[in-house]
């Protein structure tokens, strides 16, 4: 029997809308599949997606009782988690500053997303594009008073 | 002499006051932006742009005030949260302005200095700290 195709955008939706841990668990999983046999590469990717996500899910159904204290606890260990590198957003900030005054910007290293009044505007179009954990941030006006709070 | 040491060394190269590099997270969601140290902020207080982009139902949060150095008052909305910077990791009351508009991320006495050794260097723009554990 021809197995049913899983829908490849709700799949792909399901998987970007994962908190960063989970998608984590995620490519773990799908790496571990892919390990495990070379048949394993002649199937398609979406195919094993799916059912990394199925995996997942029942995993989370089989711990119902994470309560906030433990997910502050695992938060605690998310410096371990990789993180992009700030320094070139932090260069581009400083050297295009005069340029973007006034505006967010979204940077995905020393490349720049978006940028625009609208903070979120801003944001959802650094989601769209992808990048890991962009930068985004305020650019105080060229013409702005010394900041004292 | 005090023999002080610390964990990270970070040199700074903003002009404008010490920008550090963060993420900030709640709920799952996270956003990496920047805040600038403020000895003299009593707290952490960070614009509701942010908040809103992390999903923060920002006035049902603790409210509180803030005096500004020129005086009026600065409504805003505490809210715990995580901050990780320069590798540390921090468990905090972040309080998010009412209103868009705040233009600076501080970084505070209560729930970011109060949890960490600190040390200035402005001359050399390095600052240096560790986690009080």
């Amino acid at each position: 029997m021809r197995p049913i195709q899983p829908d490849h955008n709700s799949i792909l939706l399901q998987a970007l809308d994962l908190p960063n841990e989970q998608k984590a668990l995620l490519l773990d999983e799908i790496l571990q599949s892919e390990l495990s046999t070379s048949r394993e590469n002649d199937r398609p990717f979406l195919e094993k997606l799916d059912e990394a996500l199925t995996r997942l899910e029942a995993r989370a159904r089989t711990q119902p009782g994470k309560t906030a204290s433990k997910q502050i606890s695992d938060s605690h260990n998310s410096a371990s988690r990789h993180r992009p590198d700030p320094t070139p957003a932090m260069e581009w900030l400083r050297r295009h500053s005069k340029e973007y005054g006034g505006q967010w910007v979204a940077l995905d290293g020393d490349r720049l997303i978006a940028h625009g009044p609208d903070a979120m505007a801003v944001y959802a179009a650094a989601k769209a594009d992808g990048a890991c954990l962009p930068m985004i941030d305020y650019i105080e006006p060229a013409d702005a008073l010394p900041f004292v709070f | 002499m005090p023999d002080l040491s610390f964990d990270v060394t970070h040199i700074y190269t903003s002009t404008d006051g010490i920008k550090i590099p963060l993420v900030i997270s709640f709920g799952g969601k996270e956003v990496q932006t920047s805040g600038y140290a403020d000895c003299g902020a009593e707290a952490c207080i960070f614009r509701n742009e942010i908040g809103q982009m992390l999903g923060i139902d920002i006035e049902a949060g603790d409210p509180k005030s803030f005096g500004p150095a020129s005086g009026g008052a600065l409504e805003t909305y505490g809210h715990m949260v995580i901050i990780e910077f320069l590798g540390i990791t921090l468990e905090s009351i972040v309080y998010f302005a009412k209103y868009p508009g705040l233009r600076r991320n501080l970084l505070g006495r209560n729930g970011w200095l109060s949890k960490l050794r600190f040390g200035l260097v402005e001359y050399d723009s390095t600052v240096f700290f560790s986690r009080l554990t």
